[in-house]
Protein backbone atom coordinates (compact mmCIF):
# COMPACT_ATOMS: atom_id res chain seq x y z
CA UNK A 1 0.00 0.00 0.00
CA UNK A 2 1.25 2.88 -0.72
CA UNK A 3 -0.02 7.22 -1.15
CA UNK A 4 -0.01 7.99 -4.32
CA UNK A 5 2.82 10.10 -5.45
CA UNK A 6 3.58 9.12 -8.57
CA UNK A 7 3.39 10.99 -11.30
CA UNK A 8 -0.92 9.94 -12.66
CA UNK A 9 -2.33 12.43 -14.88
CA UNK A 10 -3.76 15.54 -12.91
CA UNK A 11 -7.75 14.46 -11.84
CA UNK A 12 -9.87 16.98 -13.98
CA UNK A 13 -10.93 19.21 -11.10
CA UNK A 14 -7.05 19.50 -9.98
CA UNK A 15 -5.90 20.69 -13.85
CA UNK A 16 -9.42 22.95 -13.52
CA UNK A 17 -6.95 25.25 -11.12
CA UNK A 18 -3.80 24.40 -12.35
CA UNK A 19 -3.38 27.71 -13.53
CA UNK A 20 -4.19 29.36 -10.13
CA UNK A 21 -1.79 30.94 -7.45
CA UNK A 22 -1.93 28.69 -4.69
CA UNK A 23 -3.63 30.61 -2.62
CA UNK A 24 -6.78 30.35 -5.34
CA UNK A 25 -5.99 26.64 -6.16
CA UNK A 26 -6.25 25.34 -2.58
CA UNK A 27 -9.36 28.12 -1.67
CA UNK A 28 -11.01 26.21 -4.95
CA UNK A 29 -10.39 23.08 -3.58
CA UNK A 30 -11.97 24.16 -0.37
CA UNK A 31 -15.16 25.02 -1.92
CA UNK A 32 -15.13 22.10 -3.62
CA UNK A 33 -14.97 20.08 -0.52
CA UNK A 34 -17.18 22.92 1.46
CA UNK A 35 -19.40 21.36 -1.68
CA UNK A 36 -18.99 17.52 -1.04
CA UNK A 37 -19.94 18.20 2.61
CA UNK A 38 -23.00 20.21 2.50
CA UNK A 39 -25.55 19.02 5.00
CA UNK A 40 -23.07 17.50 7.23
CA UNK A 41 -22.18 18.24 11.21
CA UNK A 42 -20.56 21.98 11.11
CA UNK A 43 -17.83 20.98 12.97
CA UNK A 44 -16.85 17.93 11.62
CA UNK A 45 -16.76 19.97 7.87
CA UNK A 46 -14.73 22.73 9.82
CA UNK A 47 -12.49 19.58 11.12
CA UNK A 48 -12.00 18.59 7.70
CA UNK A 49 -11.45 21.60 5.83
CA UNK A 50 -8.80 22.41 8.16
CA UNK A 51 -7.12 19.52 8.08
CA UNK A 52 -6.97 20.12 4.32
CA UNK A 53 -5.94 23.53 3.99
CA UNK A 54 -3.24 22.56 6.76
CA UNK A 55 -1.96 19.79 4.73
CA UNK A 56 -2.14 21.75 1.29
CA UNK A 57 -0.04 24.65 2.56
CA UNK A 58 2.29 22.37 4.51
CA UNK A 59 2.74 20.61 1.20
CA UNK A 60 3.10 23.46 -1.09
CA UNK A 61 5.90 24.89 1.42
CA UNK A 62 7.97 21.53 0.40
CA UNK A 63 8.45 23.28 -2.93
CA UNK A 64 5.09 20.75 -3.87
CA UNK A 65 2.91 22.79 -6.66
CA UNK A 66 -0.29 23.63 -5.58
CA UNK A 67 -2.34 21.52 -7.98
CA UNK A 68 -0.33 18.21 -7.27
CA UNK A 69 -0.75 18.97 -4.03
CA UNK A 70 -4.66 18.90 -4.55
CA UNK A 71 -4.43 15.94 -6.92
CA UNK A 72 -3.04 14.17 -4.40
CA UNK A 73 -4.82 15.00 -1.55
CA UNK A 74 -8.16 12.91 -3.43
CA UNK A 75 -11.46 13.26 -4.68
CA UNK A 76 -13.13 15.90 -2.56
CA UNK A 77 -16.12 13.14 -2.31
CA UNK A 78 -13.77 10.64 -1.40
CA UNK A 79 -12.39 12.46 1.34
CA UNK A 80 -15.44 13.32 2.53
CA UNK A 81 -15.98 10.06 2.91
CA UNK A 82 -13.03 9.24 4.90
CA UNK A 83 -14.41 11.45 7.26
CA UNK A 84 -17.91 10.42 7.63
CA UNK A 85 -16.92 7.21 7.88
CA UNK A 86 -14.57 8.06 10.65
CA UNK A 87 -17.28 9.82 12.17
CA UNK A 88 -19.75 7.19 12.62
CA UNK A 89 -17.36 5.34 14.14
CA UNK A 90 -16.79 7.81 17.15
CA UNK A 91 -17.78 7.02 20.51
CA UNK A 92 -18.67 3.54 19.91
CA UNK A 93 -16.02 2.05 22.40
CA UNK A 94 -13.72 0.47 19.85
CA UNK A 95 -10.32 -0.09 19.10
CA UNK A 96 -9.59 0.68 16.00
CA UNK A 97 -8.42 -1.73 13.90
CA UNK A 98 -7.23 -2.76 10.75
CA UNK A 99 -9.47 -4.77 8.94
CA UNK A 100 -7.28 -7.86 7.61
CA UNK A 101 -6.12 -7.82 11.49
CA UNK A 102 -8.72 -9.89 13.21
CA UNK A 103 -10.19 -7.85 16.20
CA UNK A 104 -9.42 -10.74 18.98
CA UNK A 105 -5.36 -11.28 18.18
CA UNK A 106 -5.31 -7.33 18.17
CA UNK A 107 -6.72 -6.09 21.80
CA UNK A 108 -7.31 -9.78 23.63
CA UNK A 109 -10.92 -9.82 22.52
CA UNK A 110 -13.85 -8.27 20.78
CA UNK A 111 -13.99 -5.09 22.51
CA UNK A 112 -17.35 -4.69 24.38
CA UNK A 113 -20.42 -3.20 23.39
CA UNK A 114 -21.64 -0.63 26.02
CA UNK A 115 -23.88 -2.64 28.88
CA UNK A 116 -27.43 -1.85 29.29
CA UNK A 117 -27.41 0.17 32.90
CA UNK A 118 -30.51 0.93 34.96
CA UNK A 119 -29.80 4.58 34.13
CA UNK A 120 -30.16 4.00 30.53
CA UNK A 121 -33.18 2.33 31.49
CA UNK A 122 -34.51 5.03 33.44
CA UNK A 123 -33.71 7.86 30.65
CA UNK A 124 -36.68 6.57 28.63
CA UNK A 125 -39.15 7.69 31.47
CA UNK A 126 -40.97 10.74 29.73
CA UNK A 127 -40.15 13.77 32.26
CA UNK A 128 -38.30 12.25 34.94
CA UNK A 129 -36.20 10.32 32.62
CA UNK A 130 -33.79 13.62 32.53
CA UNK A 131 -32.61 13.04 35.69
CA UNK A 132 -30.54 9.40 34.11
CA UNK A 133 -29.10 12.54 30.99
CA UNK A 134 -25.26 13.03 31.85
CA UNK A 135 -26.03 16.24 29.67
CA UNK A 136 -28.25 17.63 31.12
CA UNK A 137 -26.22 17.51 34.89
CA UNK A 138 -23.12 18.50 32.26
CA UNK A 139 -24.55 21.20 31.06
CA UNK A 140 -25.89 22.63 34.48
CA UNK A 141 -22.45 22.01 35.70
CA UNK A 142 -21.11 23.94 32.57
CA UNK A 143 -23.49 27.03 33.41
CA UNK A 144 -22.70 26.70 37.05
CA UNK A 145 -18.57 26.14 37.09
CA UNK A 146 -18.14 27.81 33.44
CA UNK A 147 -19.02 31.22 35.39
CA UNK A 148 -15.82 30.77 37.03
CA UNK A 149 -13.93 30.25 33.61
CA UNK A 150 -15.97 33.31 32.01
CA UNK A 151 -14.40 35.63 34.57
CA UNK A 152 -10.73 34.31 33.64
CA UNK A 153 -11.46 34.70 29.86
CA UNK A 154 -13.06 38.27 29.99
CA UNK A 155 -10.04 39.72 32.40
CA UNK A 156 -7.50 38.14 30.77
CA UNK A 157 -8.76 39.14 27.23
CA UNK A 158 -9.58 42.76 28.64
CA UNK A 159 -5.94 43.17 29.97
CA UNK A 160 -4.05 41.75 27.40
CA UNK A 161 -5.95 43.82 24.78
CA UNK A 162 -5.60 46.87 26.73
CA UNK A 163 -2.00 46.42 27.01
CA UNK A 164 -2.03 46.09 23.32
CA UNK A 165 -3.72 48.38 22.12
CA UNK A 166 -1.84 50.85 24.78
CA UNK A 167 1.19 50.05 23.42
CA UNK A 168 0.16 50.64 19.72
CA UNK A 169 2.00 53.22 19.59
CA UNK A 170 5.58 51.42 19.96
CA UNK A 171 5.48 48.31 17.38
CA UNK A 172 5.12 45.79 20.02
CA UNK A 173 1.60 46.39 20.27
CA UNK A 174 1.08 44.40 17.04
CA UNK A 175 2.72 41.39 18.10
CA UNK A 176 0.52 41.61 21.43
CA UNK A 177 -2.80 41.47 19.43
CA UNK A 178 -1.69 39.06 17.24
CA UNK A 179 -0.79 37.05 20.35
CA UNK A 180 -3.87 37.92 21.85
CA UNK A 181 -5.58 36.91 18.98
CA UNK A 182 -3.63 33.50 18.76
CA UNK A 183 -4.59 32.76 22.88
CA UNK A 184 -8.39 33.26 21.84
CA UNK A 185 -8.81 31.12 19.16
CA UNK A 186 -7.27 28.63 20.98
CA UNK A 187 -8.92 28.93 24.41
CA UNK A 188 -12.24 29.34 22.10
CA UNK A 189 -10.96 25.86 20.77
CA UNK A 190 -10.34 24.47 24.14
CA UNK A 191 -13.87 26.06 25.80
CA UNK A 192 -15.25 24.49 22.60
CA UNK A 193 -13.88 20.76 23.50
CA UNK A 194 -15.44 21.82 27.51
CA UNK A 195 -18.81 22.52 25.73
CA UNK A 196 -18.67 19.44 23.97
CA UNK A 197 -17.78 17.12 26.93
CA UNK A 198 -20.41 18.45 28.95
CA UNK A 199 -23.69 18.95 26.53
CA UNK A 200 -22.53 16.06 23.88
CA UNK A 201 -22.72 18.17 20.61
CA UNK A 202 -19.94 17.75 18.05
CA UNK A 203 -17.61 20.93 18.53
CA UNK A 204 -14.65 21.22 16.14
CA UNK A 205 -11.24 20.03 17.42
CA UNK A 206 -9.06 21.71 14.71
CA UNK A 207 -8.64 25.62 14.29
CA UNK A 208 -8.20 26.41 10.72
CA UNK A 209 -4.95 28.21 9.53
CA UNK A 210 -5.22 31.99 9.24
CA UNK A 211 -5.65 32.22 5.67
CA UNK A 212 -2.67 32.77 3.37
CA UNK A 213 0.04 33.09 5.69
CA UNK A 214 1.81 30.12 4.25
CA UNK A 215 3.25 32.51 1.98
CA UNK A 216 3.68 35.52 3.58
CA UNK A 217 6.44 37.35 5.08
CA UNK A 218 6.31 37.85 9.24
CA UNK A 219 5.08 41.07 8.41
CA UNK A 220 2.35 40.00 6.26
CA UNK A 221 1.30 37.54 8.40
CA UNK A 222 0.93 39.83 11.17
CA UNK A 223 -1.54 42.03 8.88
CA UNK A 224 -3.55 38.38 7.58
CA UNK A 225 -3.76 37.71 10.97
CA UNK A 226 -5.33 40.95 12.04
CA UNK A 227 -7.32 40.78 8.91
CA UNK A 228 -8.44 37.27 9.77
CA UNK A 229 -12.50 37.51 11.11
CA UNK A 230 -12.62 33.99 13.14
CA UNK A 231 -9.82 35.37 15.54
CA UNK A 232 -11.65 38.60 16.02
CA UNK A 233 -14.71 36.53 16.54
CA UNK A 234 -13.01 34.20 19.09
CA UNK A 235 -12.17 37.49 20.92
CA UNK A 236 -16.16 38.68 20.35
CA UNK A 237 -16.34 35.27 22.25
CA UNK A 238 -14.70 35.34 24.99
CA UNK A 239 -15.90 38.83 26.05
CA UNK A 240 -19.72 38.54 25.08
CA UNK A 241 -19.76 34.83 27.02
CA UNK A 242 -19.03 36.93 30.38
CA UNK A 243 -22.19 38.14 30.64
CA UNK A 244 -23.89 34.76 29.30
CA UNK A 245 -22.28 33.07 32.04
CA UNK A 246 -23.32 35.80 34.74
CA UNK A 247 -26.62 35.12 33.53
CA UNK A 248 -26.82 31.48 33.08
CA UNK A 249 -25.40 31.39 36.26
CA UNK A 250 -27.09 33.53 38.45
CA UNK A 251 -30.56 31.50 36.76
CA UNK A 252 -29.30 27.90 37.27
CA UNK A 253 -27.91 28.70 40.88
CA UNK A 254 -30.44 30.16 41.90
CA UNK A 255 -32.88 27.38 40.59
CA UNK A 256 -30.94 24.92 42.22
CA UNK A 257 -30.71 26.18 45.63
CA UNK A 258 -34.38 26.86 45.81
CA UNK A 259 -35.09 23.26 44.40
CA UNK A 260 -32.40 22.31 46.83
CA UNK A 261 -33.96 23.89 49.73
CA UNK A 262 -38.04 22.80 49.10
CA UNK A 263 -36.32 19.16 48.36
CA UNK A 264 -34.43 18.59 51.46
CA UNK A 265 -35.86 21.00 53.99
CA UNK A 266 -38.50 19.12 55.30
CA UNK A 267 -35.71 15.81 55.73
CA UNK A 268 -33.18 17.90 57.35
CA UNK A 269 -35.78 18.90 60.04
CA UNK A 270 -36.85 15.58 60.69
CA UNK A 271 -33.00 15.80 62.35
CA UNK A 272 -33.17 19.38 63.60
CA UNK A 273 -33.27 20.30 67.64
CA UNK A 274 -36.86 22.00 68.74
CA UNK A 275 -34.44 25.28 70.16
CA UNK A 276 -33.99 25.80 66.14
CA UNK A 277 -37.40 26.57 65.65
CA UNK A 278 -37.64 29.11 69.05
CA UNK A 279 -36.32 32.62 69.22
CA UNK A 280 -35.19 32.12 72.42
CA UNK A 281 -37.42 33.16 74.18
CA UNK A 282 -40.34 30.14 73.78
CA UNK A 283 -41.81 31.43 70.65
CA UNK A 284 -41.71 29.42 67.76
CA UNK A 285 -40.73 30.92 64.43
CA UNK A 286 -43.09 30.57 61.44
CA UNK A 287 -46.40 30.02 61.47
CA UNK A 288 -46.90 26.49 62.40
CA UNK A 289 -47.47 24.92 65.45
CA UNK A 290 -44.29 24.09 66.91
CA UNK A 291 -42.65 26.21 64.43
CA UNK A 292 -41.99 22.78 61.96
CA UNK A 293 -43.60 22.40 58.84
CA UNK A 294 -46.48 20.44 58.97
CA UNK A 295 -46.05 16.65 57.57
CA UNK A 296 -48.47 17.62 54.18
CA UNK A 297 -46.81 20.82 53.55
CA UNK A 298 -43.55 19.41 53.99
CA UNK A 299 -44.18 16.58 50.84
CA UNK A 300 -45.55 19.16 48.57
CA UNK A 301 -42.84 21.41 49.46
CA UNK A 302 -40.37 18.04 48.48
CA UNK A 303 -42.56 17.54 45.52
CA UNK A 304 -42.33 21.14 43.67
CA UNK A 305 -38.42 21.01 44.75
CA UNK A 306 -38.76 18.14 42.08
CA UNK A 307 -40.64 19.59 39.89
CA UNK A 308 -38.77 22.58 40.07
CA UNK A 309 -35.26 20.62 39.98
CA UNK A 310 -36.65 18.32 36.83
CA UNK A 311 -37.55 21.93 34.96
CA UNK A 312 -34.05 23.01 35.70
CA UNK A 313 -32.76 20.14 33.88
CA UNK A 314 -34.46 20.30 30.78
CA UNK A 315 -33.78 23.89 30.71
CA UNK A 316 -29.96 23.33 31.61
CA UNK A 317 -30.07 20.56 28.70
CA UNK A 318 -31.87 23.20 26.21
CA UNK A 319 -29.91 26.11 27.01
CA UNK A 320 -26.70 23.95 26.85
CA UNK A 321 -27.60 22.70 23.45
CA UNK A 322 -28.41 26.30 21.90
CA UNK A 323 -25.05 27.51 24.10
CA UNK A 324 -23.72 25.05 21.87
CA UNK A 325 -24.82 25.87 18.83
CA UNK A 326 -24.02 29.62 19.06
CA UNK A 327 -20.17 28.63 19.73
CA UNK A 328 -20.25 25.96 16.99
CA UNK A 329 -21.29 28.50 14.72
CA UNK A 330 -18.59 31.39 15.83
CA UNK A 331 -15.91 28.49 15.55
CA UNK A 332 -16.67 27.18 12.40
CA UNK A 333 -16.87 30.21 10.37
CA UNK A 334 -14.77 30.57 7.40
CA UNK A 335 -13.80 33.52 5.34
CA UNK A 336 -15.61 33.44 2.28
CA UNK A 337 -13.79 30.94 -0.45
CA UNK A 338 -12.19 31.80 -3.87
CA UNK A 339 -14.43 31.40 -6.99
CA UNK A 340 -13.61 28.95 -9.51
CA UNK A 341 -9.94 29.90 -10.99
CA UNK A 342 -9.49 30.65 -14.69
CA UNK A 343 -7.48 28.52 -16.47
CA UNK A 344 -4.86 31.03 -17.99
CA UNK B 1 -18.08 -24.37 -27.96
CA UNK B 2 -15.84 -21.19 -27.06
CA UNK B 3 -16.74 -20.46 -23.26
CA UNK B 4 -13.09 -18.24 -23.12
CA UNK B 5 -14.48 -15.51 -24.37
CA UNK B 6 -16.23 -14.50 -21.09
CA UNK B 7 -13.30 -15.37 -19.37
CA UNK B 8 -11.26 -12.74 -21.63
CA UNK B 9 -13.70 -9.84 -21.14
CA UNK B 10 -13.30 -10.34 -17.61
CA UNK B 11 -9.65 -10.19 -17.81
CA UNK B 12 -8.94 -6.52 -19.48
CA UNK B 13 -12.66 -5.53 -19.76
CA UNK B 14 -13.88 -2.59 -17.95
CA UNK B 15 -15.47 -4.50 -15.28
CA UNK B 16 -11.92 -6.49 -14.94
CA UNK B 17 -10.34 -2.42 -13.82
CA UNK B 18 -13.00 -2.20 -11.39
CA UNK B 19 -12.53 -5.55 -9.81
CA UNK B 20 -8.88 -5.00 -9.48
CA UNK B 21 -9.49 -1.24 -8.60
CA UNK B 22 -11.85 -2.33 -5.81
CA UNK B 23 -9.59 -5.82 -4.79
CA UNK B 24 -6.67 -3.38 -4.13
CA UNK B 25 -8.21 -1.06 -2.54
CA UNK B 26 -9.73 -3.39 -0.37
CA UNK B 27 -5.73 -4.48 0.66
CA UNK B 28 -4.79 -0.91 0.99
CA UNK B 29 -7.52 0.29 3.10
CA UNK B 30 -6.99 -3.22 5.31
CA UNK B 31 -3.62 -2.04 5.71
CA UNK B 32 -3.67 1.60 5.94
CA UNK B 33 -3.60 1.99 9.86
CA UNK B 34 -1.32 -0.44 10.13
CA UNK B 35 1.41 1.18 8.10
CA UNK B 36 0.43 4.89 9.26
CA UNK B 37 0.81 3.91 13.50
CA UNK B 38 4.19 2.26 12.20
CA UNK B 39 5.40 5.58 10.23
CA UNK B 40 4.79 7.50 13.11
CA UNK B 41 6.16 4.71 15.09
CA UNK B 42 9.47 4.48 12.92
CA UNK B 43 10.26 8.68 13.23
CA UNK B 44 13.01 9.50 15.55
CA UNK B 45 10.88 12.87 16.35
CA UNK B 46 6.86 13.84 15.71
CA UNK B 47 5.95 13.23 12.43
CA UNK B 48 2.95 15.82 10.82
CA UNK B 49 0.26 14.16 7.98
CA UNK B 50 2.30 15.66 5.40
CA UNK B 51 5.50 13.68 6.10
CA UNK B 52 3.61 10.51 6.48
CA UNK B 53 1.90 10.94 3.93
CA UNK B 54 5.51 11.45 2.04
CA UNK B 55 7.19 8.59 3.80
CA UNK B 56 3.86 6.56 2.80
CA UNK B 57 4.73 7.56 -1.04
CA UNK B 58 8.64 6.58 -0.89
CA UNK B 59 7.91 3.59 1.08
CA UNK B 60 6.17 2.00 -2.02
CA UNK B 61 5.82 4.78 -5.18
CA UNK B 62 4.19 2.33 -7.08
CA UNK B 63 1.79 0.75 -4.94
CA UNK B 64 -1.69 1.42 -4.72
CA UNK B 65 -3.30 4.43 -3.79
CA UNK B 66 -4.32 6.14 -0.87
CA UNK B 67 -5.01 9.94 -0.98
CA UNK B 68 -3.32 12.25 1.65
CA UNK B 69 -7.05 13.60 2.48
CA UNK B 70 -7.91 9.75 3.66
CA UNK B 71 -5.17 9.68 6.47
CA UNK B 72 -6.52 12.43 8.49
CA UNK B 73 -9.73 11.03 9.77
CA UNK B 74 -7.52 7.90 10.62
CA UNK B 75 -4.48 10.13 12.38
CA UNK B 76 -7.33 11.64 14.50
CA UNK B 77 -9.33 8.63 15.23
CA UNK B 78 -5.93 7.24 16.52
CA UNK B 79 -5.11 10.00 18.90
CA UNK B 80 -8.67 9.53 20.20
CA UNK B 81 -7.92 5.96 21.14
CA UNK B 82 -4.92 6.96 22.41
CA UNK B 83 -2.87 5.61 19.77
CA UNK B 84 -1.16 8.74 19.38
CA UNK B 85 -0.54 12.15 20.62
CA UNK B 86 -0.51 15.80 18.72
CA UNK B 87 0.79 19.22 19.02
CA UNK B 88 0.75 22.57 16.97
CA UNK B 89 4.53 23.29 16.25
CA UNK B 90 4.93 26.27 14.61
CA UNK B 91 6.33 26.51 11.30
CA UNK B 92 8.42 29.21 9.51
CA UNK B 93 7.92 27.88 6.02
CA UNK B 94 4.17 27.80 6.30
CA UNK B 95 1.06 27.40 8.89
CA UNK B 96 1.10 25.82 12.12
CA UNK B 97 2.10 22.26 11.72
CA UNK B 98 0.13 18.76 14.30
CA UNK B 99 2.96 17.10 14.99
CA UNK B 100 1.99 13.42 15.82
CA UNK B 101 3.73 10.77 18.34
CA UNK B 102 2.97 7.78 19.01
CA UNK B 103 2.43 6.84 22.86
CA UNK B 104 2.89 3.53 25.03
CA UNK B 105 -0.34 2.33 24.38
CA UNK B 106 0.31 3.03 20.89
CA UNK B 107 3.21 1.08 20.71
CA UNK B 108 1.46 -2.17 22.52
CA UNK B 109 -1.21 -2.17 19.81
CA UNK B 110 1.34 -1.48 16.58
CA UNK B 111 2.75 -5.06 18.63
CA UNK B 112 -0.32 -7.10 18.17
CA UNK B 113 -1.31 -5.52 14.80
CA UNK B 114 2.20 -6.79 13.43
CA UNK B 115 1.78 -10.14 15.29
CA UNK B 116 -1.59 -10.40 13.14
CA UNK B 117 -0.15 -8.98 9.86
CA UNK B 118 2.39 -11.34 9.81
CA UNK B 119 0.57 -14.28 11.15
CA UNK B 120 -2.27 -13.55 8.16
CA UNK B 121 0.35 -12.73 5.71
CA UNK B 122 1.97 -16.33 6.42
CA UNK B 123 -1.30 -17.44 5.72
CA UNK B 124 -2.23 -15.68 2.77
CA UNK B 125 1.97 -16.64 1.45
CA UNK B 126 0.32 -20.38 2.24
CA UNK B 127 -2.77 -20.30 0.20
CA UNK B 128 -0.62 -18.60 -2.45
CA UNK B 129 1.82 -20.89 -3.14
CA UNK B 130 1.47 -23.01 -6.11
CA UNK B 131 0.04 -20.63 -7.89
CA UNK B 132 2.48 -19.39 -11.03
Amino acid sequence: MTVSASPDPLPPRAAETAGGTPTQVISYYLSQLAVAAAGMDAAMVNDMLADAEQHLWNAVSEGVPAHRAVAEFGEAADVVCAYVAAERGRGKGRQPTPIVVPMQSVSGGVAPTRAETPLTGFRAVPVLGIWADRYAWGSMALFVFGFFLAIAYFVVVTAWGSLALGTMAMIIGFPLLVGLLGFCRVVSLAHGRLIEVTTGVRMPRRTAPVAGTGMASFWGRIGLWLKDGRSWLSVAFLIGNFPVAVLLFTVFFSLAALAKSLLFLPIAELFMPDQWFEDGNGFHLGPWQGGRVPPLLGLLSMVLGLAIFTGALWLAKGCGWLYAQVAKAIQVTRPVPVGPVQVV
Amino acid sequence: MNESAPDSDLSSGPLADSINEKAQRDLAVGTTWLVVLATIAKASSPVHGYEIARSLSHASPHGVGVKHGTLYPILRTMEAEGLVTSTLVPSTQGPARRCFTITPAGRDTLGGWIASWRSVRGQVDELLGGIP
